[in-house]
């Protein structure tokens, strides 16, 4: 590539290599996240659409267009039931708790966040309290979470790992449906109060409808990290609940290591992160920082 | 409508208190202005008749019923808050509908509906009836805020600051809008401000308040004309009251306010007052920047005066002199004074307030023959208003 | 903005406290219950009270002390590697340039993604015999063995974490830099700093809080690790990359030995508390109020 089309090139992304040379390393280390980024998805997207011999064979670095194989993924659907890696019902599962859960979140936290917007005693302290269930590690609570789901008879089900979730999303989305509703003047609270509503009045007509795309935001965060947990299902799934995440764990412990089935296992997992990233991507810092950091 | 009543009304805040034993009555009908500065406590005052603020003590009534602990709801009073608090997401048709949605009686959507226009009209809105909130100019919000308060027929009227956010004009505009809305319904009104043109031209009667404590109630030209304080008297008037300290000196019958550097000869009218009233020797005198008059020769109803600065504003120049070691304001004529800084001038009061030693009023000059009283000129400026507002 | 309510919150807080009773603090008292019991799935005795009996085995054991010993390298190393990169990553990407956006969405890609599938990917991609690393490596002369070598394993999560991770820090320490005036930099430029004074003396002292916020969550993050690196290392070669939460989840999941497992969960749990407590007050202090 000559000088000039290089710098015609660069000059398209905003870039000046002929004034200002340094750019060249800015663009290097622009490339060099880039690839570091995408490389380890890369290899999962290629080994899930090879066969086991090209795998341990010795493959091409670049997947060929024209042999694009997507028997793995074929296999993870099965038609029947008989497939012990039943991705379909894997999916299944994991959106069904994962949706279970963003509701039950949502539906308790607006009124829990509205509630410190109305002032509770002591409500720093019950603030933080509620934080620190967030803090603990889920492999602590293994046991004594099969203990009270199987007391509470919900072992096993969807809705046992819906409301177990609730311990580390429930205080995340608490406190991002307060970031947003706290910015509503108190004022429109107090004008429903004289337009003759009462407390419920203004959360029904006025905070919910006003806070709408950030509880939208809340429930989609709270979905993915619900879709994306895997520690809690160690105990308290069984075969009919078993999740998306279990199911690739499965692929060394019980099944067997079928490298190329991960591989396609592994990408429809990621698959609601990628279409979320894009919908909540400027949200994604916010909810992981517990709203310290908008980025 | 009501009357609305307030019976040693306190509240505190933590360790500060914000209203102190307030007795209030404000009466069915009247328009009723809260006046003071920031911080007075007016707009606490107004919260805790809306019911948005519990009194820490004492009792509110709306004609014999308690409130005191009724919600806001329970009340039903409708208020225009300072930043007009429209919702935001509900159309101006919404925001209007909204109180008798939630009222108790039982609307039918075309009374709703009717009701909506009726004051959509009223308020000259019609056109802005499907537009959000934000899509509206600030006049235009404020018309829907008052609009919203309206459209039912409560007991009271309250209303905090609702002109302080729009521009000198529209509000002038507004104030006289105002005050025909309030001719034409007749609903009890508690209006809250810190500008006492807007109390002087809207109120039937002001309650002035200062720290939380009510200083005095009465028509705007009571509280112009004889106020009870020095306080008052400095915070009612533009510029304000100045006040000077002496002792009355009493001789052949007359009677001097004298400090260090003055005596000065106190009208015979008031001389009686001052006697029957048993006013010690020190008393406060005050006199309005706008009744000092400069004259050529100094004689014993003039001060001694040196002039600091002259600010020339148009159709007056206001002076500021030193007279006894503090600070006056004079307002004169720009060609009655074409004097010098730093010169000493004579100025003769043609209105004098006197006050005795524990602050009180004790009587007021009466004003000499050609001076034009300022509540005259409040009141004909109401007139004024009034003519427009009807037109 | 009034100290008095005329309505109260406490109402709309019940269902919550409720369900943070239920599983946040009954949890809690069940592991301290357990943890004084011997209590083994297959034993030829029920559970029974033994009270201290599992602390003191744990406090004696080798085998959880060195586990204790490598979760704390684990978190050390992994913040300095993604504190240090999170901020070179957020200077290169702190200009404008066409594509900008795109960059900063690959970037949030990492944090959307199951810790498992995480995992996943990267033991694809260093396992000897399907990973595209080992395979270029070897045309160098060098092997790598996540399986066999503990150095391998152990550079295997630090990348792996480093690649989940620090896009998080980058975007975190970005909204910082993006928050510094443009006109203190211009300022500083005016006054003749080069680039590398004005990072130093104007940006860097910008990013403070940021940077204890960035620090303290991916601190607490680290320590509840344990899906990612089960799935790359389960813990091996050996034990040699055994964390603490891996270790509990094996007594619980495979030994099914309860008691002492909670008696671990409950020492995990408090250790983290401890560590993070001061930290939380500072960042409670200096970034929340």
């Amino acid at each position: 590539m000559s000088t000039e089309r290089l710098e015609s090139l660069a000059k398209r992304f905003g870039f000046h290599f002929l004034e200002n040379p340094r750019q060249i390393l800015v663009v290097l280390g622009i490339g060099l996240v880039l690839l570091w980024i995408l490389l380890p998805v890369y290899w999962t997207l290629a080994i899930s659409m090879r066969t086991t011999e090209e795998i341990f064979g010795s493959p091409d670095l670049l997947l060929n267009p024209a042999s694009l194989n997507f028997e793995n993924y074929r296999i993870l659907w099965p038609v029947e039931d008989q497939q012990v890696a039943n991705f379909s019902r894997f999916i299944v599962n994991s959106a069904i708790i994962a949706t279970l859960n963003a509701v039950l979140t949502t539906v308790l936290a607006v009124p829990a966040a509205y509630a410190f917007r109305l002032g509770v005693g002591y409500s720093k302290h019950i603030f933080f309290w509620i934080l620190t269930n967030r803090m603990a590690p889920p492999a602590a609570f293994l046991l004594p979470m099969f203990l009270l789901t199987s007391e509470l008879n919900i072992i096993g089900t969807h809705w046992g790992l819906a409301i177990v979730y609730l311990i580390f999303n429930l205080p995340l989305a608490i406190w991002l449906v307060y970031g947003i509703i706290k910015a509503i003047p108190e004022e429109i609270d107090e004008a429903v109060y004289v337009d003759g509503g009462n407390d419920f009045t203004v959360l029904k007509e006025v905070i919910v409808p006003l806070s709408k795309p950030g509880i939208a935001v809340s429930f989609l965060l709270v979905w993915l990290f619900a879709w994306n947990h895997y520690a809690f299902t160690l105990m308290l799934s069984d075969d009919s609940t078993m999740t998306i995440t279990q199911g690739i764990a499965q692929f060394f412990t019980t099944v067997g290591t079928s490298w190329n089935l991960m591989a396609a296992g592994t990408m429809l997992s990621m698959l609601p992160g990628l279409v979320l990233a894009a919908i909540v991507q400027k949200h994604i810092v916010t909810g992981l920082t517990f709203g310290a950091v908008k980025a | 409508m009501a009357q609305v009543r307030l019976e040693g009304v306190s509240k505190s805040f933590g360790d500060i208190e914000a209203v102190s034993d307030v007795d209030l009555t404000v009466e069915d009908g009247e328009f009723f202005v809260l006046l003071g500065p920031s911080g007075c406590g007016k707009t606490t005052t107004l919260r805790m008749i809306a019911g948005l603020e519990r009194p820490s003590e004492g009792t509110i009534y709306f004609d014999d019923a308690d409130v005191t602990d009724d919600e806001p709801a329970e009340r039903d009073i409708s208020m225009v808050f300072q930043n007009y608090a429209l919702y935001p997401h509900k159309t101006v048709r919404e925001n209007l509908a909204f109180p008798l949605s939630l009222s108790r009686r039982d609307y039918s959507s075309e009374e709703i509906d009717s009701e909506t226009e009726r004051v959509a009209e009223l308020l000259e809105i019609t056109d802005q009836l499907d537009k959000h909130p934000k899509n509206l100019s600030g006049g235009q919000q404020q018309r829907v805020a008052l609009g919203r308060a309206m459209i039912r027929e409560p007991m009271a009227f309250l209303m905090d600051e609702p002109l302080s956010n729009l521009d000198a004009k529209l509000r002038i505009q507004m104030r006289s809008e105002l005050k025909r809305l309030h001719r034409k319904l007749g609903v009890t009104t508690v209006y809250v401000t810190h500008d006492q043109t807007e109390a002087m031209s809207l109120a039937d009667r002001i309650c002035v308040l200062n720290d939380g404590r009510v200083q005095q109630v009465g028509t705007p030209h009571e509280v112009f004309s004889r106020p009870r304080n020095t306080w008052i008297a400095g915070f009612i008037g533009d510029p304000p009251m100045n006040f000077l300290h002496g002792l009355l000196e009493r001789s052949d019958g007359e009677v001097f306010v004298a400090g260090d550097a003055f005596r000065y000869r106190v009208p015979p009218d008031v001389v009686e007052e001052l006697d029957a009233r048993e006013v010690a020797e020190d008393v406060t005198l005050g006199i309005r920047p706008r009744d000092l008059e400069v004259v050529e020769d100094p004689g014993q109803d003039t001060f001694p005066a040196t002039v600091l600065t002259v600010e020339p504003t148009g159709e007056r120049s206001i002076l500021t002199a030193e007279v006894d070691g503090r600070e006056i304001k004079i307002e004169t004529e720009p060609r009655e004074f074409m004097g010098m800084q730093g010169e000493t001038i004579s100025v003769h009061p043609q209105k004098t307030y006197y006050y005795d030693e524990a602050d009180q009023l004790a009587t007021v000059s009466s004003a000499e023959g050609d001076v034009v009283e300022a509540v005259e000129v409040t009141d004909k400026h109401v007139e004024e208003v009034r003519k427009d507002g009807d037109t | 903005m009034s100290e008095t309510r005329i309505y109260d919150g406490e109402k709309y807080l019940v269902p919550s406290v409720i369900a943070f009773i239920v599983f946040g603090i009954v949890p809690v008292v069940l592991v301290i219950r357990t943890s004084f019991m011997y209590w083994e799935a297959f034993a030829a005795t029920g559970p029974r009270f033994i009270g201290l009996d599992n602390f003191e085995q744990l406090m004696n054991s080798a085998q959880y002390m060195s586990a204790t010993g490598r979760t704390l390298l684990f978190v050390g190393v992994s913040l300095v590697i993604q504190m240090g990169l999170g901020l070179a990553i957020a200077l290169l990407l702190d200009r404008e340039f066409r594509g900008d956006s795109v960059v900063r969405t690959l970037l949030v890609l990492p944090l959307t993604i199951p810790p498992i599938s995480v995992g996943a990917n990267w033991l694809l991609l260093l396992r000897t015999d399907t990973g595209l690393v080992p395979k270029m490596l070897s045309n160098f002369g060098i092997t790598f063995q996540i399986g066999e070598n503990t150095l391998d394993a152990w550079v295997a999560i630090f990348l792996m974490d480093a690649w989940h991770w620090t896009p998080l820090i980058a975007l975190i320490f970005l909204a910082g830099l993006t928050s510094v005036p443009p006109s203190l930099i211009e300022s500083a430029r005016i006054d003749g700093a080069n680039r590398w004074e004005i990072f130093w003396h104007v940006q860097l002292p910008q990013l403070k809080t940021v940077g204890v916020v960035a620090l303290l969550i991916r601190m607490m993050d680290l320590f509840r690790s344990f899906d990612d690196v089960w799935m790359l290392t389960s813990g091996g070669p050996g034990e040699d990359t055994m964390l603490l939460n891996l270790e509990i989840v094996r007594i619980m999941t495979q030994q099914t030995r309860y008691g002492i497992g909670a008696a671990l969960s409950l020492f995990a749990l408090y250790l983290i508390i401890i560590l993070s407590w001061g930290l939380v007050n500072m960042l409670h202090r200096e970034v929340l109020e």
